[in-house]
């Protein structure tokens, strides 16, 4: 272990407990960095927000970033740690998942619960949250289940760095709908799409309408709509246009062929997860999408992706077509505006929380690993590597 | 630049052509954008029906719309002409009754009359059936929620292909009398029902009970979605009903309620032709290959004349098949009608004019007609034929579908003479894109 020099501590409510980070099997108990400011240097930043810089340095302050660029001028005292070859990046932002709640993310009793709140069904304490972080996942768009029509309304949580649980950084963050063949059932209405459209029909234009559909409606609540196929795309984006919603298809995974219609509609797509096995249309939407200017951002349905679903189902976008520069956009800060907490987080930017990723290569190849996570400024996940310099 | 561009020979004898097939949708044709691209189309025959046939005949498209059909017109400057040579040239075919489109569930099944629920919100314009459909000649499609629901919601009329597919979206509102709407529901025995499936109907009188009850409440709120409207008479009512006496039930809640009523299957309507005509109601009439299946007692006892019979007694007549067009489609309809007994001219109108009418679109497609949508397709021979295939589909002025393949001729054959080789479309007839 390197010998850490103590600076005065500025205490502003970050907890400083290394040890409460159980440590994994394959883990190291992460650097303690009790400074309230040290700068990071590697050989490549990808700060999302402007081109790459080659040789960069960033800056923490009290979790937050100070400064990002080539060379910077920082102030005595300020620790500058050296990680070589590797490549900082923005932590990624998962643009739709059920973590830590998955079986309490459903009330399916009936098929409009616009009142549910994700919030609600979160475990803050559940091990996937810290298993996320390791790969690399610093920020989450936690969504009710697509098994309603008007399923709830959206959370943003960030796992936590330290004794508490994971932390929710908005409770409203969306309003999620479904017309997939998840939402249709036997034993409660609708049984059909069709059906469900109608449904949704009648709850908006009933006098008893919900505040949460009501926001959706109003246009100041984005909404998420759960769209696989191609059928189902095509009814999202009536529903959409009818009521002149704004937000996101969900999945969108056979829109490759529907591109232009989702550009009209004028909402984002959160694509994903992806597999090696999925067949070339549903790994080719991604970059049809991105060639018609469709906004993106990467979702790994957690739990049911795996674990690396993220860099998984953005390499594979790449791969069959997205530029690389739109993957990392939709691994990161376009997930953040999806979420509306891109002033916060999602890019590496003076002001933002220091959410970062340590990588030992480019994070579009699958061989390359998370081997430090930085969420606050707090460095909260190190990967055991064989033998370590003194 | 003034050159015309002849686009040369789909004669019936050799099929050989200087341009590129046109598979799945999009030719690699000089395609006429709907910009002012004008088209001169001519074929031996041109059927407008609208009027005679016209020998020799041409149609002139300018964008996506006729501009003139006759003989011997001008052809205008910069015109792309298309000449189908011995082909038929008619309007684009109409099914009807569409059984591919809708994906999702065909019926909104947790109540048995929501007239609110449109096809047209779960219609999938990429579903493989609307391809097949074109190669078939069918150029537009009623797509509409089942039967499982006594009233089951809109039907809504699209293209098979094309950019703008849409011509209704609310064409009109489907029920359906019979036991169709009885299947799935159970009276509860003993116990407690655990599920909405236990319900009426479950029988043919609690089926028009239902309809019954559901047009009377209609009439008294003013909000009811879709079947007020329906009871004022500015969206029809499409009664699916294939028995004499479910037939005799729909003409009489139409008279009770004064309703627009089309009459969908009709198997036996033909027991009731001079009924339904006096109440000038309209027939969609299910035209089935094998009139004589007895193992299905719900379709009553079905007569292959008729559709003659039918027209005979004055009946307004659209036809359709109820299957997948690939397999059997309008033509097959009017040429299994016209088979038995079904005159030339209303066999066509049955799948063309009329049908159009019946379903409220007909300013847009049906004959060709200056003004209305370019849809028209070609046929290799009489199209009431059933060797007879369809060579050539356009669709608001686009070419849609071209066909090289020789066909099989149309003239008789000697015993021993074998077919030309007339190799179907690849497999992607079949296939799913």
């Amino acid at each position: 272990m390197r010998r850490q020099s103590i600076i005065l501590t500025a205490i502003s409510g970050l907890a400083l407990a290394v040890a409460t980070i159980h440590p994994g099997a394959a883990d190291e108990p992460p650097v303690s960095m009790d400074a309230a400011a040290f700068c990071l240097q590697a050989a490549r930043i990808f700060p999302v927000s402007g081109e790459p810089i080659e040789n960069g340095m960033i800056w923490i302050e009290n979790g937050k970033i100070r400064a990002i660029g080539e060379k910077l001028d920082l102030p005595d005292g300020v620790e500058i740690r050296n990680l070589g070859k590797s490549v900082i990046m923005p932590g990624l932002v998962d643009g739709h998942s059920h973590i830590g709640g998955y079986l309490d993310l459903a009330e399916t009793v009936t098929a409009t619960t616009p009142g549910v709140r994700a919030a609600d069904a979160l475990d803050p304490y559940h091990p996937s949250l810290e298993a996320a972080l390791r790969d690399g996942i610093t920020c989450h768009l936690l969504a009710p289940r697509g098994d309603n029509t008007i399923a709830g309304v959206c959370a943003v949580i960030k796992p936590s760095s330290g004794d508490g649980g994971a932390r929710v950084l908005t409770d409203e963050a969306g309003l999620k709908l479904s017309f997939s063949s998840g939402s249709l059932r036997r034993d409660r209405r609708p049984t059909s799409r069709a059906g469900a459209v109608a449904l949704f029909r009648e709850k908006a234009a009933s006098n008893e309408r919900s505040d949460e559909l009501g926001e959706a409606l109003a246009g100041r609540w984005p909404v998420f709509v759960d769209a696989t196929s191609r059928g189902e795309i095509a009814t999202a984006l009536r529903v959409i246009k009818e009521f002149r919603l704004r937000g996101a298809l969900v999945h969108a995974s056979w829109g490759r062929d529907l591109a232009e219609e989702i550009l009209k509609s004028g909402v984002a797509c959160v694509i994903g997860p992806l597999q090696l096995t999925d067949p070339r249309e549903l790994l080719e939407t991604a970059g049809a999408l991105e060639g018609k200017g469709v906004k993106l951002a990467f979702g790994s349905d957690a739990p049911i992706g795996t674990r690396d679903s993220l860099l998984v189902t953005a390499a594979l976008a790449v791969r069959h077509g997205m530029s690389r520069r739109a993957a990392l956009q939709a691994l990161t800060i376009n997930a953040a505006e999806l979420a509306g907490v891109s002033n916060q987080l999602g890019s590496l930017e003076a002001g933002k929380s220091a959410d970062l990723l340590i990588m030992d290569g480019d994070p579009l190849d699958l061989s390359s690993r998370v081997e430090e996570v930085f969420l606050d400024g707090e460095s909260v996940y190190r990967r055991k590597k064989a033998k370590e310099k003194p | 630049m003034r050159r015309t561009k002849a686009i040369r020979d789909l004669g019936v004898a050799s099929l050989a052509l200087v341009i590129f097939i046109g598979l799945g949708g999009v030719g690699t044709l000089p395609r006429a954008s709907s910009e002012e691209t004008v088209q001169v189309i001519k074929a031996a025959q041109v059927f407008p029906i609208s009027g005679p046939p016209i020998e020799n005949g041409m149609v002139v498209i300018r964008g996506d719309k006729i501009e003139a059909v006759g003989v011997g017109l001008p052809i205008p400057e910069g015109a792309t002409v298309i000449d189908l040579g011995e082909a038929i040239l008619t309007p684009g075919l109409i099914d009807a009754r569409a059984t591919y489109g809708m994906t999702g569930g065909e019926n909104e099944e947790y109540k048995e009359v929501t007239p609110d629920v449109r096809a047209a919100d779960s219609i999938d314009l990429s579903h493989p059936g609307f391809q097949r459909a074109l190669r078939a000649g069918v150029t537009a499609a009623y797509v509409t929620p089942g039967t499982r629901n006594v009233i089951s919601g809109a039907g809504a009329v699209c293209k098979t292909s094309g950019e703008n597919r849409w011509l209704s979206e609310r064409v009109a509102i489907q029920a359906t009398l019979g036991r169709d709407p009885t299947r799935g529901n159970r009276s509860p025995r003993s116990g407690r029902p655990h599920n909405f499936y236990y319900r009426r109907p479950t029988n043919r009188m609690g089926v028009t009970s239902i309809i019954r009850r559901a047009l009377f409440e209609a009439g008294k709120e003013k909000d009811a979605l879709g079947l007020a409207e329906a009871l004022r008479g500015e969206i029809p009512l499409r009664f699916t009903a294939r028995r004499s006496s479910d037939i005799v039930s729909a003409l009489k809640l139409a008279s009770d309620y004064g309703f627009i009523l089309i009459i969908d299957d009709a198997g036996e309507a033909y027991r009731n032709a001079s009924d339904i005509a006096r109440a000038k109601v309209s027939v969609i009439l299910r035209v089935t290959v094998d009139p004589h299946n007895r193992l299905v007692a719900e379709f009553g006892h079905v007569a292959v004349d008729s559709a003659a019979q039918l027209h005979r007694a004055g009946v307004r007549l659209a036809l359709a098949t109820w299957s997948d067009p690939g397999t059997a489609g309008p033509q097959d309809a009017a040429a299994l009608a016209y088979r038995y007994g079904l005159p030339a001219t209303a066999a066509l109108r049955a799948v063309t004019a009329d049908a159009a009418e019946i379903l409220g679109v007909s300013d847009r497609i049906g004959t060709l007609e200056k003004g209305k949508d370019a849809d028209l397709v070609a046929f290799d021979g009489d199209p009431l034929q059933v060797t007879s295939r369809v060579s050539f589909v356009m669709i608001d002025g686009r070419v849609e579908f071209l066909s090289t393949t020789k066909s099989a001729s149309a003239g008789p054959t000697a015993a021993g003479e074998t077919y030309p080789d007339s190799s179907p479309e690849p497999a992607s007839m079949n296939r799913r894109p």
